[in-house]
């Protein structure tokens, strides 16, 4: 395979075709599915009259539905109103079919999909596969197949996986704010170590036995393997998601942001960059880092679109390099990075997007994620798939590997050729000791290998069909999932026609919050999906009211991440009656369980826009309908509309204070 | 914990954003979708030299792609007075500017107030002597006649101590993104008998301080009046590049000031410099609330290509956006004017005030 291997160009668009299933398929890939979704329900491939054109190229295996590189680019809006009806009924193949068949299933478990749950072992024997919907984690004998399962906490939300010395495994729970400690030998959880409140990213230090634990409060623990003691606590930026042990350090993720951190051994931040985004893109939402032990950290994490997103048919799949959110692949050499700029000409920094940061290297994907990799630390070879998937519930696996340039000495990767097609619902990827890939599925619950067999986790269905519409690959290379990873929201703000609207969060009981988008133009989820799904995203088929209420059903199940509670509880308490005091009066418009009265309202921020629920403010950045606020405090600021927005400037600085303590806390 | 405070005043009317700017390209595809909606037609059909159009649309290149840009509805700024920043449009026409602001760092201020001297030293540590510096001695050797020599004056040790200076202080705070200049304040008053040469569109002239043009020969025969040069960084100088293979880098215009004696007065922590932040914050704040609701569109990088290749100029027609754009010294990312990045240049230059204790000095007695 290395021979295939070139020397790659920064950003260089790599088409990583999905063919997914009868709704995303054509004998042209991906980018004939799009073309084929977009005329069927007819007229959106025209450019003029700045209509979105939704143009599909077909050549190429690529499965772009805009090429760049060259390419021109249609960034469409403002195209003529198609009613949802139309949308189902109307176009040159005449009436949709039914999604799914209009099968419509359940399950009381189905959770959004963090990934990266897969591990093997330094040993090569086992393979370890936490499964946060079944609340179980599985040890997989790689010999033998045979599986054991060991019983976690009831909704602790397994994540990431990490091997310790003398057969221990480390898991974090995610929602139970402990790192689960199991014996391998045993199948058994020897030990429930509290960390923080949504312990996200593990790993552990061979060398120092030190077991490193990322929070999504910001926190990243140390803890030392033989006592469990916690040794360290930093405090970072939140949102940290994955943490990699370096040879003289960590390099640490943030999630939303997909903005790397680089720690010497000291814990100082000697490092801070993010990747440049795919085409027109900013860098967004780092699902998973894997370091290969070399001195390279592989990140797979999106790319959102920084340029005006169309809202007619298929807008949403018409950016610079394809649809508005495209998966990236970023190679990072944290010995190379810096928080000076590189020694240029001062002002000299180029106006080419594509220019990454010194020390990283990026590879896209026309399909998104939640996807996931592995890397192989001998080789250099890795993996990573691709999770959006059609009706067939297939995902999409492609090799690479990252070679060293014999001029100078810098590293390299590039992918291979080949797409494998992958079965079930892929959620993790991991290499096993001879480099074949293991997939893990969440429905039905195995592990995929690269021989061929299935070994099979659990026969406990988590089939869902909300959850399925919610990660369904609209044809256009991406999913609700996509702007809404793990179920919430991306942090971005996007440019629509109508102006700056950052992404709306979908977690804590979404359904209450109805009307749907920032000005509430959307009255419940039927015209969501029409708007969004079939319209926006181009989706080829029409599902059934019941599959709409099975959707909606899925995203109001969604619960908010834990939020730390590290503010003082009186400040907390003085800042819940301010809430509610005459003077803020903010409860008058953020009111009931959802704190919002799902009601428009001009509070001086720039327009008229339903009252967001304040429902995880404090750990929502930026805030405001058009992404105004960098934090809570700025809400004070000029971006907060001053009094239209409640009575705040009367309020003394440690009222502020408290009030915005009391607003962190929810 | 301090909170600053903002409370916005009315505004009423509109007008459109910038129909001559190119990124009134943008802009038309902004706003709410029930205004307005032939005023955007005006603004898209007269859009400026840096777009192309295809079949009805309008488009930029960027990064070897060329990209169509949407229309839509229209975008209109809602005012009820002349734009916020017309007269401060800067015109190369006019570009002489007696009074100059330049930011520095408290360890710098630490040092001229020791040594009672503006021009203190010839480069930024880490930084070099900066590119104006270094690409005027390069134009000086690649040119003849008055043109070499009065760029060797320039790029000479005459010139070797000097500072980077524009006409308002918010127009340089926020720097470039990994390069800012300190939050400390200072204000030049340039002697009326001053010159002051001017790169742009590769060659050099020279202005007195009532904006007429000097002969480069009548100027040489007097250099000790030429009190530096405004240096504009456009493509003759590896600023952006427009047309078919556009790109470059950054592009900025700013003042190089480096004899000292032609400055009349320099001062620190005056009360003229605190009422002119509180001037550039007022500015800042009412425009944001203005375009707000019509907020710049593009990503950085194509923001500062579509403006630094139609950049307004004062005698150009002004609209509230091609008005800031022509007001601005850096098209940096930092200057991009959506909300976020307006706010935090309120809250920078908010940041920046500060309680008068005046240093005032008169290098000529």
């Amino acid at each position: 395979m290395a021979g295939s291997l070139g020397r790659v160009t920064h950003l260089a668009t790599i088409g990583l075709a999905l063919c997914a299933g009868a709704l995303a398929c054509s004998p042209q890939g991906a980018s004939g599915a799009a073309g084929g979704a977009v005329g069927s329900v007819g007229a959106a491939a025209n450019g003029s009259g700045g209509t979105g054109t939704a143009a599909a190229n077909g050549s190429g295996g690529t499965a772009t539905a805009i090429g760049s590189g060259g390419t021109a680019t249609a960034i469409g809006s403002g195209g003529t109103a198609t009613s949802a009806g139309q949308l189902g009924s109307a176009g040159a193949g005449g009436a949709l079919p039914d999604l799914f068949d209009g099968k419509v299933e359940h399950s009381d478990h189905a959770r959004p999909i963090s990934g990266g749950t897969l591990l093997v072992t330094r040993d090569g024997q086992l393979a370890v596969a936490a499964d946060p919907e079944r609340d179980q984690v599985f040890l997989v004998d790689l010999s033998t197949h045979d599986v054991r399962a060991v019983a976690l906490p009831p909704d602790s939300e397994a994540g990431r996986v990490a091997e310790g010395a003398n057969g221990q495994l480390f898991v974090a729970l995610r929602r139970a704010g402990a790192v689960a400690v199991i014996d391998r030998a045993r199948a058994s959880v020897s030990a429930n170590l509290p960390v923080c409140r949504a312990p996200r990213g593990l790993a552990f230090d061979p060398t120092n036995g030190v077991l490193y634990v990322a929070c999504r409060g910001g926190q990243l623990i140390s803890i030392d393997g033989s006592s469990l003691a916690i040794t360290r606590q930093l405090k970072l930026d939140e949102d940290l998601r994955d943490v990699v042990v370096l040879r003289d350090g960590l390099f640490v993720t943030r999630f939303r942001s997909a903005e790397f951190l680089v720690l010497n051994a000291s814990g100082a931040v000697t490092a801070r960059v993010s990747p440049a985004g795919a085409g027109c893109g900013n860098a967004t939402v780092a699902y998973h880092a894997v370091g290969d032990g070399q001195g390279h950290v592989l990140v797979a994490h999106q790319s959102s679109s920084a340029v005006t997103v169309g809202t007619s048919i298929g807008g949403y799949g018409a950016s610079c390099s394809g649809s508005v959110v495209a998966g990236q692949l970023s190679l990072a050499e944290p010995s190379r990075m810096s928080t000076t700029p590189p020694p240029l000409q001062p002002r000299q920094d180029p106006l080419d997007v594509k220019q990454q940061p010194l020390g990283l290297q990026s590879l896209t994907l026309a399909n998104t994620g939640p996807f996931d990799v592995a890397v192989e630390p001998a080789s250099g070879k890795f993996v990573a798939i691709a999770l959006t998937r059609g009706t067939s519930e297939s995902g999409t696996l492609r090799r690479g590997q990252i070679t060293q340039n014999p001029s100078d000495a810098s590293s390299v990767f590039a992918w291979d050729q080949t797409d494998l097609a992958l079965q079930g619902e892929p959620v993790a990827v991991a290499l096993d000791a001879g480099g074949g890939y293991i997939v893990q599925s969440r429905e039905p619950a195995t592990l995929e290998f690269e021989a061929g067999q299935r070994v099979a986790l659990s026969d406990v269905s988590q089939r869902d069909t909300g959850m399925k519409m919610f990660y369904l690959n609209s044809g256009i290379g991406l999913a609700c999932a996509s702007c809404h990873p793990e179920g919430d929201e991306d942090g971005h703000t996007w440019h629509f026609s109508t102006g700056l609207r950052r992404t709306q969060p979908l977690a804590g009981g979404v359904l209450s919050r109805a009307p749907f988008h920032w000005t509430g133009e959307l009255a419940g989820m039927a015209e969501l999906v029409d708007e969004v799904m079939l319209r926006r995203m181009a989706l080829p088929a029409k599902p059934s009211a019941e599959q709409v209420q099975a959707l909606g059903s899925f995203l109001d199940g969604i619960q908010l991440a834990p939020v730390e509670d590290s503010a003082d509880p009186n400040a907390v308490a003085r800042g819940r009656e301010l809430f509610a005091a005459p003077g803020p009066a903010c409860s008058t418009c953020h009111s009931g369980p959802q704190l919002t009265d799902n009601l428009t309202h001009d509070v001086g921020t720039g327009g008229s826009f339903v009252t967001p629920t304040l429902l995880g403010a404090g750990q929502r950045r930026p805030l405001f309908h058009d992404g105004c606020a960098p934090a809570l405090s700025a809400r004070f600021g000029i971006c907060g509309g001053g009094d239209r927005h409640g009575t705040t400037s009367t309020l003394s600085d440690a009222e502020a204070h408290d009030l915005l303590a009391y607003l962190g806390s929810l | 914990m301090v909170v600053r405070r903002w409370e916005p005043r009315r505004f009423a009317g509109w007008c459109l954003a910038s129909p001559l700017a190119a990124s009134a390209l943008v802009f038309g595809g902004c706003g709410h979708e029930n205004s307005a909606d032939g005023a955007a037609g005006g603004a898209q059909a007269q859009g400026g030299a840096a777009t192309t159009s295809s079949g009805g649309l309008p488009s930029i290149a960027v990064g070897g792609s060329r990209i169509f840009v949407a229309s839509g509805g229209a975008c209109a700024i809602p005012v009820s007075s002349p734009p916020v920043f017309l007269d401060q449009a800067f015109s190369f026409s006019a570009p002489f500017r007696r009074e100059l602001y330049t930011w520095t760092t408290p360890e710098q201020i630490d040092e001229i107030r020791s040594q009672g001297r503006l021009l203190t030293r010839s480069e930024r540590e880490g930084f070099g002597p900066g590119f104006a510096i270094d690409f005027i001695r390069s134009y000086a050797s690649s040119q003849s006649g008055a043109q070499a020599e009065l760029a060797a004056l320039l790029g000479g040790d005459s010139f070797a101590l000097a500072r980077y200076a524009w006409s308002e202080p918010w127009a340089t705070r926020m720097g470039f993104p990994g390069e800012t200049y300190g939050g400390e304040l200072l204000r030049m008053v340039l002697r009326d008998e001053a010159l002051l040469a001017v790169y742009a569109s590769g060659t050099l002239r020279v202005f007195d301080s009532s904006q007429t043009e000097v002969s480069l020969d009548s100027a040489l025969a007097e250099p000790n009046r030429i009190a530096g040069f405004l240096f504009y960084k456009d493509w003759t100088a590896g600023g952006v590049s427009c047309g078919s293979f556009s790109g470059g880098g950054a592009t900025y215009r700013e003042f190089v000031i480096g004899k000292e004696a032609m400055i009349e007065e320099w001062s620190y922590r005056t009360d003229v410099i605190g009422a002119r932040l509180q001037d550039n914050i007022r500015r800042l704040q009412t425009f944001f609330e203005r375009v707000r609701s019509c907020p710049e569109l593009l990503p950085a990088a194509q923001w500062q290509l579509s403006v630094g290749c139609n950049w307004p100029d004062a005698t150009d027609p002004l609209y509230e956006m091609s008005a800031y754009q022509a007001a601005l010294s850096l098209l940096s990312a930092n200057y991009v004017p959506t909300p976020e990045v307006l706010a935090s240049m309120i809250d920078t230059l908010q940041g920046d005030l500060f309680t008068p204790n005046p240093l005032v000095v008169r290098p000529g007695g």
